[in-house]
């Protein structure tokens, strides 16, 4: 693992440097849901690409880094770039062009889900249920009111006089009411010194519970101090959701003042309230999660108190890695990766007293029905998944093409229009990648193999000889890769061969068949999980026969 | 030749593969669950290396950490589009900041200097003119520092 990481780096070295320009990236093909290939674009670092996501297929940012590390080294697959000659203001034009694609699929999201909210409260209303929980009044306790630390910050926020009441009327649409209900919620907190939830706090192992430091403690007063100003001003904004805000400058507030008390670093949970799922993970790669998570909650120490860079974005990082040390490691828990760390806040909901809002319930909440189906209709519409008309290559392809006015301009920048989605075959991520080499104005092109090519490329320099090279062909024998049922069962690799892949793939397909049949034995014990395999790495072997390798084999996050 | 190779090639995997293949997601649908374990480790790890290489938000654009470069992108591009398109409520944008804002891990995006200076951005970028301008930064109060920002962002903004 080792060396692989020192190959990778070395590659990474070159490819890295380059991958802060412009560039298309086409992701090679394995089994599972890249079985068709894959194509991104890098612009400064940062990798945008559309996946499916439920139905839909929403844009990703990834950082360079986590993108080569899930696809290359760990899925296996080997990735080519197309480094483009071109002007950095053109890479800023493309840039902004996906920032408004991903800022379009946001605000319509956004729309949809205070929809569902809103539907979820009237149901509550019109059962006479408790209403679902309001995003982050549970950071703080009604139960722990006239708290020191709270006392504290109201006093030095607010001073002696009391706060005015909340001009905004418990009415209207229920998106309002939430609003107005949880500006009350971070006003009652402060007015009546809540205290700290317990639930709101990540637990960290006793082994990550070091003492504080003499920076990082002056870094936490200086947090105090922007935190109280923060809150003062949130109490006092015209902002109609300033309540969230308001509550998690609170709590956060009251987690570093009981950091400097303790002398033990306190911070909230980001994951706090998230249904954690299923972790059938195998001890291994639990270990390596949970020295992952250490290291980062270490830097996270050093880079953010320490060092006094204590801005909101900086400390939902330390948050987050807190958080993912406090869960046995799982940083996973937030959903969908960004470029720019998880940026999950802290959010712990509790549930309040709400009125109901006057009128017809019946009628609203079947009028809140039949707006959230619209926006779902909506949002189909516009951006669900089809494989030959509307995939990741399509809308990459229509997003880069639309940065610019014009054909010319396009040209001018690029050096040819984008290859569109709706050519012969344009949708398959391997076409439209040759395409972009063959018209555009490439500069350079990198290829970097997989992380098995590069292990297996290792082995062979060290053991020359008809005898490794043997060996490491047969998935059962190699050194440089474990079998997994999620591959697959086969027995020979396919991905290094070219003109024996037929034959090869004969004998990874009569494998597969017999591997199922063996796994009908087994299938009381496994559930079928055998059989299946089997089943799939015969499917796998048929385009070996026609010289196409798709399978590659995966790793895992583990030394 | 090798075009037409890799055409074939390529149209016989997609026949052999057509009905799984997909874009799957980095995190929804990953091979192998540590996948989006291992994914997100490096995005905390590599946002902790931007913090040490940058001067912090707030700055101009080329200085300020990718994040609030990204930040202040989106809610350029989110200004602009919100301005020409007719029907949108104070409310509307201010809930559409907050969520762009969230996503970038802020939530007092009011505290924020970027905020008001990707707004001003924006609305250069929305073609408002400068006497259009002036009565912006005069409703919010011209001597204000969030309004000499926003200023700024539309006199100067990032390239």
């Amino acid at each position: 693992m080792r060396a692989f990481a020192a190959a990778l780096a070395l590659l990474a070295g070159t490819a890295g440097a380059r991958a802060a320009e412009l560039g298309f990236v086409y992701v090679g093909p394995n089994t599972g849901n890249g079985s068709g290939g894959h194509a991104a674009l890098v612009a400064a670092g940062v990798v945008y690409h559309l996946q499916n996501e439920g139905g839909l297929l929403l844009l990703a940012r990834d950082g360079w880094p986590e993108f080569e590390l899930v696809y290359r080294e760990l899925e296996n697959r080997p990735l080519t770039v197309a480094h483009l000659d071109v002007a950095p203001e053109t890479v800023e034009r493309v840039q902004r062009a996906f920032a408004r694609l991903r800022v379009e699929q946001e605000i319509a999201l956004a729309r949809r889900d205070d929809v569902r909210e809103d539907v979820a409260w009237l149901e509550a209303f019109a059962a006479g249920a408790p209403t679902p929980g309001l995003r982050g009044a549970g950071l703080v306790d009604p139960a722990r009111a006239g708290d020191p630390d709270a006392a504290r910050l109201r006093e030095r926020a607010v001073g002696p006089a009391p706060l005015s009441p909340p001009a905004a009327e418990l009415a209207g649409d229920p998106t309002s009411l939430r609003e107005a209900l949880l500006a009350r919620e971070a006003d009652r907190a402060l007015e009546g010194s809540y205290g700290l939830a317990r639930a709101a706090i990540a637990q960290l192992p006793a082994v990550l519970d070091r003492p504080l430091s003499e920076p990082e403690r002056a870094g936490l007063e200086s947090l105090c101090e922007r935190l109280e100003r923060e809150v003062a001003a949130l109490a006092r904004s015209a902002r109609p959701d300033r309540g969230y805000p308001m509550l998690l400058a609170q709590a956060r507030y009251l987690a570093a003042r009981r950091s400097l008390s303790s002398g033990r670093l306190v911070t909230l949970d980001v994951f706090a309230g998230v249904d954690p799922p299923p972790d059938s993970l195998p001890e291994g790669v639990r270990a390596k999660r949970r020295a992952e998570a250490a290291e980062l909650l270490r830097r996270g120490r050093e880079l953010v108190l320490a060092a006094g860079h204590t801005d909101e974005a900086d400390l939902n990082l330390l948050e987050e890695a807190a958080s993912a040390a406090a869960h046995d490691g799982r940083a996973d828990l937030a959903g969908p990766l960004s470029e720019i760390g998880l940026r999950k806040l802290p959010a712990l909901a509790r549930s309040v007293d709400a009125p109901a809002p006057p009128g017809d319930l019946g009628a609203a909440l079947a009028s809140a029905r039949a707006r959230f189906e619209a926006q779902d209709k909506q949002l189909a519409e516009r951006w669900s998944y089809a494989l030959v008309r509307r995939n990741c290559i399509t809308e990459l392809a229509r997003a880069t093409g639309g940065a610019f006015g014009s054909d010319a301009e396009v040209a001018a920048a690029l050096g040819a229009p984008v290859p569109r989605g709706d050519e012969p075959f344009g949708f398959v991520p391997f076409v439209f990648f040759e395409r972009v080499r063959e018209r555009l104005r490439v500069a350079a092109v990198d290829e970097l193999p997989g992380r098995r090519a590069v292990e297996l490329e290792r082995v062979l320099a060290e053991s020359p000889g008809l005898a490794a090279r043997l060996r490491e062909s047969f998935a059962y024998g190699s050194t440089v890769y474990e079998p997994k049922l999620r591959d697959s069962a086969f027995l020979l690799f396919t991905d290094d061969v070219f003109w024996r892949r037929p034959a090869y793939g004969a004998v990874n397909l009569a494998f597969g068949l017999g591997y199922a049949g063996v796994g009908l034995v087994t299938a009381p014990f496994d559930r079928g999980a055998r059989a299946l395999a089997g089943l799939e790495g015969a499917l796998w072997s048929l385009p070996e026969l026609g010289f196409v390798n798709v399978r590659k084999g995966t790793y895992d996050w583990q030394d | 030749m090798r075009s037409s190779l890799s055409l074939s090639l390529c149209a016989l995997a997609v026949a052999a593969s057509l009905a799984l293949a997909g874009c799957g997601s980095i995190s929804g649908t990953l091979e192998s669950p540590s996948d989006a374990i291992a994914g997100s480790s490096k995005s905390i790890g590599g946002s902790f290396n931007a913090i040490s290489t940058s001067s912090g938000s707030g700055g101009k654009s080329a200085s300020a950490a990718p994040n609030m470069q990204s930040f202040e992108r989106d809610l350029r591009v989110f200004t602009a589009g919100f301005a020409v398109t007719p029907g949108g409520s104070r409310e509307d944008f201010l809930r559409g900041v907050a969520r762009i804002a969230e996503d970038h891990g802020v939530s007092d995006w009011e505290a924020e200097p970027t905020t008001p200076r990707a707004i001003g951005e924006g609305l250069r970028d929305a073609g408002l003119s400068a006497a259009q301008m002036d009565a912006f930064v005069d409703g919010i109060g011209r001597g204000r520092p969030e309004a000499q920002l926003a200023l700024e962002g539309y006199r100067h903004p990032g390239s």
